[in-house]
């Protein structure tokens, strides 16, 4: 079934709202922490793309397998959907982690477990981009592409538990002591907006995904 | 540089990522227009 994106303007206007009162949280109601300062509002950004990442890297793995397992075109354009948005999220970790830590630690990238694990798998998905866009057309591509999906999500588990496995540099995210009310509200808002963004970025991406296979379709059958 | 610039960068890298995201989904639709434009042009005209 090709999904429909009809009554979408109304859900687009609230996502708006939601990243903007998101925005407008970070930069005016959340306090500034005390031994950071300013800086330190990036986490509400990258600690929400996290999220987004695991989320939709788990998407990705659980319409890879269905798609293994029963060869059906919806799960195949679903897994792609949620590994494109997430590849999306992962590189925003990765480049909101490095803006960060250059102020704080004062390099922009360090050999610590759990940047070394985000890079990894920001490579594997790398490779799965590459392997999609030039065979991606062809049946074993996709077959390629859902194995690839399941193995590079074993490092997601990897990157969350290297702060307890390995000593490094990369703090726990929230310690025993937990965060301030206002800040705890700020971050729990921004996830819900960037995962409402990624919610509608994968939907859009698998209507496009649906409609692209069935014109293909139409033109195979056109051209016999 | 100031700290509130790297907070500045970051948010605009991260927004900066999204609209080329959006962009390229755009580009996947004006693609798939011009093959839906193809496929109508090789259909038989019907007459009314």
């Amino acid at each position: 079934m090709i999904p429909s994106i009809k009554g979408s303007n109304l859900l687009l206007g609230l996502l708006a709202l939601l990243l903007v009162t998101a925005m407008a949280l970070v930069f005016f109601f959340a306090p500034e922490e005390k031994t950071q300062g300013v800086v330190q509002k990036i986490l509400y950004l990258h600690l929400a793309a996290v999220a987004a990442m695991y989320i939709c890297l788990f998407l990705g793995l659980l319409f890879a397998a269905i798609f293994l397992a029963s060869k059906q075109a919806w799960s195949d354009a679903l897994s792609v959907a949620s590994v494109e948005v997430g590849y999306l999220f992962t590189t925003a970790v990765l480049l909101t982690g490095s803006i960060w830590a250059k102020p704080v630690w004062g390099t922009w990238w360090t050999w610590d477990a759990r940047l070394t694990t985000t890079l990894l798998i920001w490579l594997i998905f790398s490779a799965y981009m590459l392997l999609r866009y030039h065979f991606g057309h062809l049946h074993s591509g996709k077959v390629w592409c859902a194995i690839l999906a399941i193995l590079g999500f074993l490092d997601v588990p990897l990157i969350h538990y290297s702060v307890r496995l390995f000593r490094g540099i990369h703090p726990r995210v929230i310690t025993a002591g937990g965060i301030a009310t206002p800040m705890l509200w700020t971050l729990l808002v921004t996830i819900v907006a960037l995962l409402a963004l990624a919610a509608c970025l994968v939907y859009l991406r698998y209507a496009v995904e649906m409609l692209r296979q069935r014109l293909q379709q139409f033109m195979l059958m056109q051209e016999e | 540089m100031d700290s509130a610039n790297y907070l500045a960068l970051a948010y605009l890298v991260f927004w900066l990522l999204l609209v080329g995201h959006v962009g390229k989904l755009w580009h996947q639709v004006q693609q798939l227009r011009r093959d839906l434009d193809r496929l109508l042009s090789k259909q038989p005209h019907t007459q009314p």
